[in-house]
């Protein structure tokens, strides 16, 4: 949620704003391309996190449903893709579409079984649908294909191809373009004040007629739609689905970044996928440095780093820094 | 599989899910954080134990080199787990329940770090006893004696000695406890390293019953939702919870399929949140749940 009310600027201000912010787009867009495939790689990676976590901060911090589900949706989403191009030869974009219909049938689900629970309750409601998805993935996996994964084509969007890291950094980039606008867009909305009052204030909302009931489903069901969807197109981005992927761990990913991006902020959801991303990488550097070989010990590593800044995101450590640090910097005259 | 050691099977279980449970509930009482680390602690501690102990031969006079070893390990994690948790002035439980969930991860990089992949022994007692024409190995037997052992102490710890009900007063009200001169402070941190030990001597009977890796921080989970079946607030709804996740769990896999048994603790949980949120106990509490 954005701390203050919207600023309503002259129709001037505005228009040189957008201009800014336009032409700063454009360049955040083009940067990637300068440090080769490795910098492309990278931006599509981060790209795709944080087309899960926006959604996901909306839930938790906008809306305050703490969800440890992201993980079960996005599995949902990856084998709707693996089953529909596996046996039935289908592309990604009916992917798309049916996963979004069972996004919404599934976030539905966990919000009626789940009314009249919040907060803890709520986070281990959401893992009991992790682990129920996990074995009916794994048990998917198994009889399907042998636990080797469902392989899957480079994606055709309108008939373009998308096979190179150029195009699947557009693709990233547009639709991370249009999930942000949108939940800018709800949030701002009556829609998005309306679950923020739930949270916030349950009592006054119902006084006002807000119905709970119908905002959670409203929530969850459009969030985990879209977690799906991007669980479609993660798995074309990979080529492989596997149910050992989408573990209780990812969901953990998820709810780190939420974190360190703070509750419910977007830019903070997609700065912090980023720097999820590079984390791995500079620790590998890391290492490397040190002569240690990286590669058996490197996950071990990473879960040991992500559980430390999920504790420092937590205990507001970056906030406590920033004004540690405006204490210490002298007065202006 | 037989009835006897079916009913050997789920007992021992059940000692185990209780265990975890009771350090839940302990825990859920005097901060209203869920204990989501559980699992991952007994893992460490039995990893610990069956390391120390091998390096002391597998001998009996090894053996409370080893449990020493395996206890100043939740001593120490219990301290870890107070001093970050008295950093968190915010009043959230869900945050201090995404620490423990954080230290969880925390706690299985290290252990990925240190062992891999391996699977280790923890042979705290050979041999077998032949009754009736089955055999059943012995280890099953001592868990349930040590499991029932630990249980009943640690509740008659709670109910019956001045620091048990120091405890409980500290959870109903903080600040009238402190006005009375209790050291809440000091008692949270014993809650902590308590909870700690408990979740230790789950995994230690865990990994004797089975083997120890790092797969096996799942009894963690079903533990939880033991607590939570039996109300997450009272020590006697978790054992109940524990004896029927465990029964259920033992059904489904002789009926069954082992690999569906990681559905009971699921569906148990799926139907407690949607028909009895507040579990078992229909006891009207002052303590509320968040």
């Amino acid at each position: 949620m954005s701390a203050g009310l919207p600023v309503r600027m002259s129709g001037q201000g505005k228009r040189a704003q957008s201009a800014v912010t336009l032409i700063a787009v454009a360049v955040i867009v083009a940067a990637p391309c300068a440090f080769g495939s490795l910098g492309l790689h990278l931006a599509v990676s981060g790209g795709l996190l944080s087309l899960a976590a926006m959604p996901l901060t909306v839930l938790v911090g906008s809306a305050g449903l703490p969800s440890l589900g992201t993980a079960a949706f996005l599995c949902i989403g990856a084998f709707t893709a693996g089953i529909l191009s596996n046996s039935f030869g289908l592309g990604m974009l009916p992917a798309v579409i049916v996963s979004a219909l069972l996004g919404i049938l599934s976030g539905t689900v966990v919000a009626t079984t789940t009314l009249r629970v919040s907060g803890l309750y709520l986070a281990v409601g959401t893992l009991a649908l992790q682990r129920a998805v996990g074995v009916i993935a794994t048990d998917l996996d198994l009889k399907l294909t042998y636990s080797s994964g469902f392989m899957l084509d480079d994606p055709n969007v309108f008939g373009l191809p998308i096979n190179s890291l150029q195009r699947w950094w557009i693709l990233t980039a547009a639709l991370m373009f249009v999930v942000y606008i949108t939940f800018r867009y709800l949030q701002k909305n009556h829609v998005g004040r309306e679950w923020a009052l739930l949270r916030s204030h349950p009592a006054a909302a119902a006084a006002l007629g807000i119905s709970m009931t119908k905002s959670r489903i409203q929530v969850f069901a459009l969030t985990s739609a879209i977690i799906a969807v991007v669980g479609v197109i993660g798995a074309y981005n990979l080529g492989n689905v596997q149910a050992g992927t989408y573990t209780l761990d990812l969901a953990i990913v998820y709810l780190t970044i939420c974190a360190l991006g703070g509750a419910g902020y977007l830019l903070g959801a997609i700065a912090a996928s980023y720097l999820m991303v590079l984390l791995p990488q500079a620790i590998q550097m890391g290492l490397g440095l040190l002569s240690i070989d990286a590669t058996s010990r490197a996950a071990g590593v990473e879960g040991i780093s992500i559980g430390i800044i999920l504790i420092l995101a937590l205990l507001r450590f970056p906030q406590r820094l920033v004004a540690m640090l405006r204490l210490r910097r002298p007065p202006r005259v | 599989m037989n009835l006897a050691s079916f009913a050997v099977n789920t007992l021992s279980t059940t000692m185990v899910y209780a265990l975890i449970a009771l350090a839940v509930v302990f825990v859920y009482r005097t901060g209203r954080i869920l204990f989501f680390c559980v699992g991952e602690i007994g893992t460490v501690t039995a990893y610990v134990m069956a390391e120390v102990w091998n390096w002391a031969g597998q001998t009996a006079a090894g053996l409370p080199i080893a449990i020493a070893a395996a206890l100043a390990v939740d001593i120490a994690i219990g301290l870890l787990l107070f001093g970050i948790l008295s950093q968190e002035k915010q009043e959230d439980p869900f945050l201090g329940t995404a620490i423990t969930i954080a230290v969880g991860i925390i706690l299985v990089g290290l252990m990925s770090v240190m062992w891999g992949s391996s699977v280790e022994q923890l042979p705290l007692v050979k041999g077998y006893w032949t009754f009736g024409g089955t055999t059943l190995p012995l280890v099953g037997f001592v868990a349930i004696f040590l499991g029932a052992l630990t249980v009943l102490s640690v509740l008659a710890l709670f109910y019956w000695t001045s620091i048990g009900i120091e405890l409980q007063a500290a959870a109903e009200n903080r600040q009238l406890a402190t006005l009375n001169g209790i050291p809440v402070g000091r008692r949270v941190l014993m809650t902590w390293i308590a909870a700690c030990a408990l979740s230790g001597v789950a995994g230690v009977l865990a990994g004797s019953v089975s083997s120890i890796s790092v797969g096996g921080s799942a009894i963690g989970f079903s533990g939880i939702v033991a607590a939570i079946i039996g109300g997450l607030t009272s020590p006697g709804g978790a054992l109940a919870g524990a004896l029927i996740l465990a029964a259920g769990e033992n059904l489904i896999s002789l009926f069954f399929d082992v690999r569906y048994s990681t559905v009971v603790p699921v569906a148990l949980l799926l139907v407690l949140l949607t028909v009895r949120p507040w579990g078992l106990s229909s006891r009207v509490e002052r303590i509320f749940r968040t």
